[in-house]
């Protein structure tokens, strides 16, 4: 289905239609629509295993050999990436999108020197000499903030700490100056401190170089502060999307009320010594044995229906809650305050 | 004049030498690997001995230039002796080296390039390419090597070149195995992701990302199979298979072994260079293996 808050926007510059995508017996993302605006920051957010990365990698066309993308379309820059060619996406990859992982201790290559891995790409796809790409690779390494980067140009990967080496992957990633990069989960296995750095940085090259930005977390506090707008995954399925002030205002599906409650909060003053922290019960499980709501088993507020209707997205105003419930019964504008207080 | 040296000896090494930082590490840390000195002084030795066996002992070593079993260390003019023809062992053992060399390095190439190059579509491309080059790599290996090189050799013309080729197309199994394996495991890393997420092509990532991470393993497998290749060679020499027209260690041992009980220097000495030589190969061997592995890299 076409998304209306979408719609209501600039056309988009990459848009998800209906993506389905599996594992052998084991559908991971099912029919997910996501649409992301120029120089947009949309995060995508759920639990481990709700398809967050699975959906990051079926985009680029990069899911691992026994991943198939069963039905949708992959819209960027109006062509269909679910259908070209592997010479065709080899030439976007890199180029007009890209990608950035979790773990940048072993995404980079551990023999060869940081500098030739960040010239590789600007010559396969700007095709400069290797002096020229040379020189480039010392500007984008000073551009993702790397000190003295004539000199750590040479270093090999194991002489960089984890943050420097997440500055050298997203030095390669926007060395062509994509429209759109992914960023899976890119501070999660770094320092908190360097956290923000990795986070600032991503920020300021997405404003610099107009790309958009897709950010997969789990992290709420990196979703409030950097994204524009947000995108609730549970078991495949798109259940919740608001801009990031709407979402933490008033969420309205039960499980990302159940996310918000969960994330540790210092303003309540609960301190695991005097209250539990609050979590949702169980796991998402891919095989759900009903046809109605993915998340109906774990759901606080689950109602008979639930298990026999799957829940379709429904809008309220710009944003889309696929929980009928939660809609019938969403507050007006004027209540929001005390849907806030609820989930506090 | 010294002074200027001293300026000269300022600039740094790596623009003068234009190595690569890792080339240098591994360069540093053969030179203060006693085992690597000893190897490469062995090595080098019988290589030099071998470059210069025409000005050392010129004339064909399969001349008879004096009485045969002439003993060692007795007369001068034949150091190591003559034997049951009255050919200088000596220069037998120089020229011999030759051969040798040659053939343990031409066959250890040949091995090398064959067994990466199947041993890497293998192990990167997987699946049905997999099956049919593994089975292909068995189908050599339960082979018995030695059997089919003689079979080989047999056909092909009795020449130095034809036998170094025929025991690299025997051996490439083992450097195949040894490549698939390690390819296998490297194309899972996080780091071909990566390299396929910028639009790297499958040869650019084979060549230029896995490949420079397996070829520790390859070179040290290499060094090892030049030895192997000269204990083959010597081997087929031994049972008068080898090229009758160069003199090689194995067909010296060969043709001394019936003097074995009165002149067992005739076996003896041409065994003590296969000895010296394959051992200075696997201390080379060793050592690159300290100094090429990755993950003893100083921090």
């Amino acid at each position: 289905m076409i998304d209306p808050t979408a719609a209501a926007r600039r056309p988009p510059l990459f848009a998800l239609e209906g993506l389905e995508v599996s594992f052998p017996g084991r559908p991971v993302v099912r029919g997910l629509d996501l649409s992301v605006a120029e120089g947009e920051t949309v995060a995508l957010v759920g639990e481990s295993g709700c398809g967050k990365s699975t959906t990051a990698l079926a985009a680029m066309r990069l899911l691992p050999r026994s991943g198939r993308i069963d039905a949708g379309r992959i819209a960027f820059e109006g062509r269909d990436l679910a259908v070209l060619s592997p010479a065709e996406l080899r030439d976007l990859r890199g180029r007009r999108l890209a990608m950035i992982f979790q773990e940048p201790m072993t995404s980079l290559n551990p023999v060869l020197t940081i500098g030739r891995q960040i010239a590789e790409v600007l010559i396969r796809h700007e095709h400069l000499s290797r002096r020229a790409a040379r020189a480039r690779a010392i500007e984008l390494l000073d551009l993702v903030r790397i000190a003295e980067p004539h000199r750590r140009i040479d270093d090999h990967p194991h002489r960089l700490s984890g943050g420097m080496r997440q500055r050298v992957m997203i030095a390669i990633a926007v060395a062509c100056r994509p429209k759109l990069l992914f960023a899976d989960e890119p501070t999660t296995a770094l320092d908190v401190t360097i956290q923000a750095q990795v986070l600032d940085l991503l920020d300021r090259l997405r404003r610099d170089l107009g790309m958009a930005l897709v950010l997969i977390t789990h992290d709420l506090g990196v979703v409030a502060q950097y994204a524009d707008r947000v995108v609730v995954m549970y078991a495949g399925h798109k259940v919740e999307e608001a801009t990031t002030a709407e979402l933490f205002a008033r969420p309205l599906h039960p499980y990302t009320r159940g996310l918000l409650a969960a994330a540790p909060r210092l303003d309540t003053g609960l301190h695991h010594s005097e209250g539990r922290l609050a979590e949702i019960p169980g796991a998402p499980d891919g095989g759900v044995d009903h046809p109605g709501c993915a998340f109906a088993p774990r759901c606080p507020e689950v109602r008979a229906d639930c298990r026999v209707t799957p829940p379709r997205p429904l809008a309220i105003g710009d944003r889309l809650v696929a929980c009928p419930p939660a809609v019938a019964s969403a507050p007006r504008a004027n209540a929001m305050r005390g849907a806030h207080d609820a989930v506090g | 004049m010294a002074e200027h040296a001293g300026r000269a000896a300022a600039v740094p090494r790596g623009a003068r030498l234009r190595l690569s930082p890792r080339l240098r590490r591994t360069l540093g840390r053969l030179a203060v690997n006693p085992t690597a000195w000893l190897g490469f002084a062995i090595l080098g030795t019988v290589i030099g001995l071998a470059a210069f066996a025409p000005v050392l002992f010129p004339g064909d070593p399969l001349d008879m230039v004096a009485e045969p079993f002439v003993r060692p260390f007795v007369a001068l003019a034949h150091p190591l002796g003559t034997d049951s023809l009255g050919r200088d062992v000596a220069a037998g053992i120089v020229h011999g080296a030759r051969a040798s060399l040659l053939v343990g390095f031409v066959a250890a190439l040949v091995g090398t390039l064959v067994g990466t190059a199947i041993g890497a579509v293998a192990g990167y491309r997987g699946g049905l390419v997999d099956d049919l080059l593994v089975r292909l790599t068995e189908l050599f290996q339960t082979i018995p090597s030695f059997i089919f090189l003689v079979v080989l050799v047999a056909i092909v013309p009795p020449k130095a070149v034809w036998v170094a080729l025929a025991i690299g197309i025997v051996s490439w199994p083992t450097v195949a195995r040894l490549v698939r394996a390690e390819f296998r495991s490297l194309r899972r890393r996080d780091f071909v992701l990566a390299a396929r997420s910028v639009g790297h092509s499958a040869s650019h990532i084979v060549l230029r990302e896995i490949l420079p991470n397996a070829l520790p393993a390859i070179i040290v497998t290499g060094s090892v199979m030049v030895a192997s290749a000269i204990l083959l060679e010597s081997a087929l020499s031994f049972l008068g298979m080898g090229d009758p027209d160069v003199v090689s260690w194995g067909a010296m041992i060969g043709s001394g072994r019936e003097q074995l009980r009165t002149a067992w220097y005739l076996t003896a000495l041409p065994g003590a260079a296969i000895v010296v030589t394959v051992l200075a190969l696997n201390l080379v061997g060793d050592a690159l293996n300290d100094a090429l592995n990755p993950r003893l890299e100083d921090r």
